[in-house]
């Protein structure tokens, strides 16, 4: 995030008292967003490591448990250990194909025809569309006897399966959801990512004689991986945390979808905090999530280095 | 599944545990104010802010759970009946915003010092009674005229108790029943009569075969279909095989005793045997549960279905249907009910605990016929007038019939299954459905999954006795 | 595009003919996202009995216009309420971001101080904190403040800022030559005179966005509401929407549900259509400078 102020000469060389008056007038300007950073931010870190060594139910002070919750979390919460698997599988899928869907439907769009606009607009309007509202809406559609996708499989002689009735179908269907619904953000930035391609690039390869599939090999997609790096990091924290559509479409109480195949990490997270009031538990199982992502996410950063194209002077 | 959509029923709602340390529910320190206590700016019209003066009329707050469109007619005539009753008290209700912050708030407001007065739960009493959370109303009752202990049906009553003490009331005690459709039963010639119905599970097994039809590998009708479905009523299924799920005298989870083995897996034959065991394929062909339109039952796709009494007015069926009795398995010998009942509470701290047993009382005695004359939610009060029969039911199947049906509900109601003892039982419920979902799907063995269940239930049992 | 050497009749067939796949394909993709919203529409004017039926309906008949009336009027649905308490306290909230994200942006952009990059850095490092591992300790502290229950929690906090915001805000801030600034200087017009004549009429587009993303993000936030609020009055559409759906007895009545989804739904998509031009280029900017 490189772009600095370059300072003045004038305030290089500044009297003490001068100084100190600039810096007062400037953390007035910025003390709302230091207070939050204070209270929303860094109080939260550090109560949660704590909070999540004891037993906690808002009522009663913290007890200390020490690791406590982390054992139980791992050896002794039935639910714990699916919620973790349903939730990696969900995201092992839903990411690489989400930015496959986006990067696809924004080269679609990346072409001079006519009512580009148009197709954009509808392409990206089920992002505006409320998780919970989008779930309802997919649950009607999924219908496993009724549904308008398991009719129309059927009438062309496809068997359609119970989608979100089913053990092995929930997450698919969940996926399509996330699908229809999450891939125009990605799509957007894409889209802009794919316009700073310069098009002298493009104009000299087609004289060498370059096919448009070699083009998208070797010219957009490197060109595109700064876009493809920030899309992918993006799609792994938002699809650990998914919750609204779990919550309206499956219910929060009981079994979270057929033999909990829906129970999801935040789900689990949310029950323990909100229903069971085990403040204590659910700050591990955040803690647990939160240092999970950071290490993803490392290791993404780190792995961009063999696949991430910085050029020299970044288009930006 | 349908039974899981029924406001105020079980599913809505589901805490593995509460707050351990609502032993402290006495205790007013801590935080107070959690805004429940607020009143709803502009609320329902009937929940006129009333205030407490020094001389006048006492105010209890109710903190409601209704709010399907036709409840929230029933409530402003609940209370201003009971007004009318008791001039010395006035009700004032508050919807909460959803089932998901219901138990949060009692159970906070509780904690806080500034509890509701009187609560409705759609959760057994005892989950939260083992944490302090509610009043013990056995001095009140024992001077109460309506509602004395032996005033109940006594499974019903039981679901209020934890060792001894009675921690809240039921008003309904919803019973269930398995619904035929006469029509399917008789065009293949076979007894419509309630005396006539199969006596164990064999036969209405061999009864259900009679009507499946399966083409191309997919189930297009069925006659009875018990494993899908209202997995809260399996109390039931384990009292018909003479089998109990919780032991409550003994504080003692028995999922995977012999006779609840047997049980699931006679289910698991069951599938087999007549469905060819696919429980995938079944719940994609048709939703085999209850009795609500988009049911096989109700589209005439099957002869009979599991349900509750509540359904005979909320899933207008569009065809003459009976009730009968559910049989009894290989080691049961006698037919139970399931039953669902809406329990009244008295939270603890209430300020006014008095009045607000007054209330329940009403409410789950001669208040409930108000209720009753809309909702077919079977009373949990024996002395229930027999002549109140829900106003929809008489509409549609006639006085005669409806009378009957209504008796035999009330009379179902005296065999009840023991249900809804457990401090756990939420918990407990959701493993046990769990184990009995993975044997049907084919992942474990009945024996294996249930003695899962137990363990499970039973380690989360004794973290609340310790 | 294959070889220059065709005939110049040739090329324009290919060129047609590559045309006509792209908008068979675009077309076909449209169909395939609005579907969803189409079946909504259909299903939301359907009798009870026409939602789930084999083969489908596609025209329902009668349309039943009056589900809105009946979704709209249930006690489980006060729509008007609902949407108001929506409207409310998402302006409320924006309005607060705007207002610091602006002002605070205005510093890290055009006032020298320091520790100033130190606290920009941080403040870009806590845009990948996910929220998560704030959420039990923001609770219970708003629980201890007594706010539970109020829109406090919803709206408060934004007042502070957010980071993506200030951040976005900032880099437009930095855009604006030195010049106009200092000119404003020259003339004695202090640091708030300068940020409210100068830098936000020039930043007018960035705020915009920030204020439409930040309304959206908070129009369709679940989670906050479903913790913070515990009264049906006070519900939002998302969180009534949700609440709607365990209100029918026996079953989700799914024509009414459909009804409310559209309702709850159609503001959000007006807005989208009078301002997209504004959400893509918030769209867009994310992208470019997080890459």
């Amino acid at each position: 995030m490189a772009t600095t102020v370059t300072r003045k000469p004038a305030q290089a060389r500044p009297w003490l008292s001068k100084q100190l008056r600039n810096d007062l007038r400037a953390y007035a300007f910025i003390s709302p967003w230091l207070l939050s950073l204070v209270v929303f931010t860094g109080y939260p870190m550090l109560a949660t490591i704590y909070f999540s060594l004891t037993d906690y139910t808002i009522v009663q002070p913290p007890q200390w448990v020490g690791l406590e919750n982390y054992q139980r979390m791992f050896t002794a919460d039935p639910q714990f250990w699916p919620a973790v698997w349903n939730t990696t599988f969900y995201a092992v899928i839903s990411v690489p194909l989400s930015l496959v869907v986006a990067l696809g439907l924004a080269l679609l769009l990346n072409q001079n025809v006519r009512g580009v606009g148009i197709y954009r607009t509808i392409y990206y309007l089920p992002t505006m569309v409320p998780a919970v509202a989008g779930a309802l809406l997919w649950t009607v559609i999924l219908d496993p006897q009724n549904g308008l996708l398991n009719s129309m499989l059927e009438s062309v002689g496809l068997p359609g399966p119970g989608w979100l009735k089913s053990a092995e179908w929930s997450k698919p269907a969940l996926i399509l959801m996330a699908l229809w619904a999450g891939t125009g953000s990605a799509m957007l930035i894409f889209l802009a990512g794919l316009k700073d391609i310069p098009q002298t690039l493009y104009e000299a390869a087609t004289i060498d004689g370059a096919s448009s599939w070699q083009r998208l090999m070797r010219i957009t997609l490197p060109l595109l991986t700064p876009t493809i790096f920030f899309n992918l990091i993006m799609g792994i924290i938002a699809s650990f945390q998914v919750f609204g559509q779990i919550l309206a479409s499956a219910g929060s109480g009981g079994t979270v979808g057929p033999l909990n195949s829906l129970l999801m990490y935040m789900v689990l997270l949310y029950r323990s905090a909100f229903r069971s009031f085990e403040m204590g538990y659910a700050s591990a199982l955040a803690l647990v999530l939160f240092v999970f992502l950071v290490l993803l996410t490392m290791l993404v950063v780190r792995s961009s280095r063999h696949w991430v194209y910085y050029e020299g002077e970044h288009p930006g | 599944m349908e039974r899981e959509q029924h406001e105020g029923r079980r599913s809505v709602m589901s805490r593995r545990t509460f707050l351990r340390s609502l032993v402290v529910a006495g205790s007013a320190a801590v935080v107070a104010a959690c805004g429940g206590n607020t009143a709803p700016e502009g609320g329902p019209a009937a929940s006129a802010p009333g205030t407490a003066g020094g001389g006048g009329p006492v105010t209890i707050e109710w903190l409601n759970r209704y709010h399907t469109p036709v409840t929230q007619t029933l409530l402003p005539e609940i209370v201003s009946a009971f007004e009318a009753e008791n001039p010395d008290i006035k009700v004032r209700y508050e919807n909460p915003g959803s089932g998901e912050g219901y138990t949060e708030q009692i159970l906070t407001r509780v904690a806080g010092g500034n509890p509701p007065d009187v609560a409705t739960l759609f959760e057994p009493p005892v989950e939260f009674a083992t944490r302090g959370a509610l009043m013990e109303l056995d001095t009140y009752m024992a001077s109460a005229t309506l509602a004395t202990p032996d005033a109940f049906y006594p499974a019903p009553f039981r679901s209020c108790q934890w060792q001894g003490k009675t921690y809240g009331l039921p008003s309904s005690a919803g019973a269930t029943a398995i619904f035929t459709n006469p029509a399917m039963l008789s065009a293949r010639g076979i007894s419509t009569s309630r005396e006539g119905f199969p006596r164990t599970w064999d036969e209405l097994k061999a009864l259900d075969k009679e009507f499946i039809v399966i083409e191309g590998g997919e189930v297009k009708q069925a006659g009875f279909v018990p494993f899908i479905g209202s997995s809260w009523a399996y109390p039931v299924w384990s009292a018909i095989n003479g089998g109990q799920i919780y032991d409550a005298a003994n504080n003692q989870y028995t999922i995977d005793s012999d006779q609840n083995v047997e049980w699931v897996d006679y289910w698991l034959r069951w599938l087999d045997d007549n469905y060819g065991g696919d429980l995938e394929a079944m719940t994609i062909a048709a939703n085999w549960a209850s009795n609500y339109s988009d049911s096989a039952f109700y589209q005439g796709k099957a002869a009979m279905t599991f349900e509750g009494s509540w359904s005979c007015t909320d899933a207008e069926i569009p065809f003459e249907w009976e009730v009968v009795h559910l049989p009894v398995g290989p080691s049961g010998s006698t037919s139970y009910t399931a039953f669902y009942p809406n329990w009244w509470v008295v939270p603890n701290g209430s300020k006014q605990p008095e009045a607000a047993f007054r209330f329940i009382e009403f409410i789950s005695t001669t208040g409930w016929t108000i209720w009753y004359r809309t909702i077919m939610d079977t009373p949990a009060w024996k002395q229930f007038p027999p002549t109140v029969i829900t106003e929809k039911l008489v509409a549609t199947i006639g006085e005669e019939r409806a009378a009957s049906v209504n008796a035999f509900f009330a009379d179902y109601l005296n065999s009840a299954a023991e249900m809804w003892t457990s401090p756990v039982d939420t918990f407990a419920s959701e493993q046990v459905s769990l184990a009995v979902e993975k044997v049907l799907r084919k992942q474990q063995s009945p024996r294996e999954a249930l003695a899962e269940a137990q363990q499970l239930a039973q380690a989360k049992l004794n973290e609340v006795l310790a | 595009m294959v070889s220059t050497a065709r005939t110049p009749g040739g090329a324009r067939l290919a060129r047609l003919g590559r045309g006509l796949l792209s908008h068979i394909l675009l077309i076909t993709v449209a169909a395939l996202f609005a579907l969803p919203f189409l079946w909504l529409l259909i299903t939301s004017l359907k009798t009870r009995n026409q939602v789930f039926t084999d083969p489908l309906i596609w025209v329902p008949h009668p349309v039943m216009w009056s589900n809105y009336v009946e979704a709209v009027t249930a006690p489980g649905f006060p729509y008007l309420r609902l949407l108001g308490n929506t409207v409310f306290y998402t302006t409320m909230s924006t309005i607060g971001m705007v207002l610091s994200s602006t002002v605070v942006a205005y510093a890290f952009a055009r006032m020298a101080f320091r520790g100033r990059d130190t606290l920009f850095g941080l403040t870009i490092a806590t845009m990948l904190l996910p929220s998560v591992v704030l959420l039990i300790p923001t609770y219970v502290l708003f629980r201890t403040l007594g706010w539970v229950g109020s829109y406090l929690p919803l709206i408060a906090p934004m007042w502070l800022g957010g980071a993506f915001n200030i951040f976005l805000l900032r880099q437009f801030m930095l855009g604006i030559p030195n010049d106009l600034t200092d000119a404003a200087r020259v003339d004695g017009a202090g640091d708030l005179t300068i940020l409210w004549r100068v830098v936000v009429p020039l930043t007018r587009s960035a705020i915009i966005v920030v204020a439409l993303l930040h309304f959206l993000w908070t129009w369709n936030d679940f989670m906050g509401p479903l913790i913070y609020l515990d009264e049906a009055a006070e519900a939002p559409l998302v969180l009534g929407l949700y609440t709607f759906r365990g209100t029918f007895g026996g079953q989700p009545e799914w024509h009414l549900m459909m009804a409310a989804t559209m309702l709850a739904i159609a503001p959000i998509i007006v807005l989208f259509f009078f301002t997209q031009r504004y959400f893509i280029e918030g769209m867009t900017f994310t992208g470019l400078k997080g890459a």
